[in-house]
């Protein structure tokens, strides 16, 4: 409920004004402070956005653990979920909820692995930031832009067949 | 005629080197003043400390006779000064019609209005009309990053004009156009100038571009001011010539 209400609320302020500015900001900062775009404040909009997120989701977790203690809110945690949203892809809107899926259940896939799965999930992470560092969304873009593109050739060959 | 952007005595310099030197002009409204000069001479770092990049180490700008010198960008900006870059920059990952709404956006409402009101904040029309004007319509959907280098060049001044400014800082906007998309290029500018009453200052090395563009030009070279005149005079001034040819 929570997760769906709030993809809503980031939809909508992605789609806005506001997230055309948060883009620009990503892509060229000088540029668009020329066109205008008040960069502090959308620097510190953004910084408060996602912590709200963030407490907003403390206090879900709080009531779903029943306990909560500070060891559990460590570094580790913290790396988890930086991780989470550079292997979905940054930039990309479902790219956190993909890197989150990834982050959770890879472990559990890898659990056959024993003791070594940590090893397995960092060569896997590092192959991927090599080969990929738009990360997971960024792969499906540019494999659904290939298949796109051949069958665009697959068409245009049919048809000079046909004219032929 | 009354002048929109006064800079008097405006120095800038790097450490021990002396970048722009006791620069002091005026821009009367609706001209279209050229700047022109040797490479290094202090053009763009000019440019930069009218539009608040650099904050200069003396000297006064005044936009409108306000003074405006070290204000930051964005709010010179909504105050109806507007600037193109000598290096592209368009947003490559934002469509064109959403890099020429961008270039609206900031001077409609507040913040918090922004966000509650429509994405396109009623910019869609403007925006049409700039396509249009400078020729994108075929391209309008398509990402920035994905258009040809001249067709991105005319996309980033066509988002220099979204916000009807006053004042337009062109710094190089022929580098690297090819001739047809020059003479295109000069046509739009000449058409706002006329229509809009928009004033020009533009930093050009095409020679060709900026005569027959230009009612006035500045000529800058080490860092101070050399001359000033109509084009015809500046291509007579031997100071001119010097600087550009050497003895």
């Amino acid at each position: 409920m929570a997760l769906g209400l709030f993809a809503l609320l980031l939809f909508w302020i992605v789609r806005s004004s506001w997230g055309r500015a948060f883009m620009a900001l990503r892509e060229n900062p000088v540029r668009a402070m020329s066109l205008g775009v008040d960069t502090r404040r959308y620097t510190l909009m953004a910084f408060a956005i996602g912590s709200s997120m963030a407490g907003f989701a403390g206090a879900v977790y709080a009531p779903l653990v029943q306990y909560i203690e500070p060891s559990s809110f460590n570094l580790g945690l913290s790396l988890n979920i930086l991780l989470m949203t550079i292997v979905g892809g940054l930039g990309y809107f479902l790219g956190p909820l993909l890197g989150g899926l990834v982050a959770i259940l890879g472990p559990e896939w890898l659990r056959a692995a024993q003791g070594y799965y940590l090893i397995l999930y960092a060569i896997l992470v590092m192959v991927m930031m090599a080969f990929c560092p738009q990360g997971l969304m960024g792969l499906y873009e540019r494999l659904a832009k290939r298949l796109g593109a051949g069958a665009e050739t697959r068409a245009a060959d049919a048809a000079t067949r046909e004219r032929a | 005629m009354a002048s929109i952007l006064e800079v008097e005595h405006l120095r800038k310099s790097f450490g021990g080197i002396v970048a722009v030197d006791d620069v002091s002009f005026e821009v009367n409204e609706g001209e279209i003043l050229g700047i022109i000069g040797p490479n290094g001479s202090g053009k763009s770092t000019l440019f930069n400390c009218v539009l608040g990049q650099y904050i200069p180490s003396s000297g006064v700008v005044r936009v409108d006779g306000r003074v405006t010198t070290g204000m930051r960008p964005s709010r010179l900006n909504r105050l109806g000064v507007s600037r193109t870059f000598q290096l592209l920059q368009v947003f490559p990952q934002l469509t064109v019609r959403d890099n020429l709404i961008l270039a609206g956006q900031e001077h409609r409402g507040t913040m918090l209005t922004r966000l509650f009101a429509r994405p396109d904040l009623g910019l869609g029309p403007q925006a049409d009309r700039m396509i249009d004007l400078f020729r994108l319509s075929r391209v309008a959907g398509e990402k920035a990053g994905s258009l040809s280098y001249g067709q991105q060049k005319l996309l980033d001044a066509a988002m220099a004009f979204m916000a009807g400014p006053r004042l337009v800082l062109l710094d190089e906007p022929a580098g690297g156009v090819n001739l047809t998309m020059l003479g295109e290029l000069r046509e739009r500018l000449r058409e706002i100038n006329a229509r809009e009453k928009a004033t020009f200052v533009v930093i050009e090395h095409n020679m060709e571009f900026v005569m027959s563009l230009c009612t006035r030009i500045l000529v800058l070279a080490e860092g101070r001011l050399i001359a000033e005149g109509s084009p015809a005079a500046i291509r007579a001034d031997a100071k001119v010539i010097e600087a550009y040819l050497g003895n």
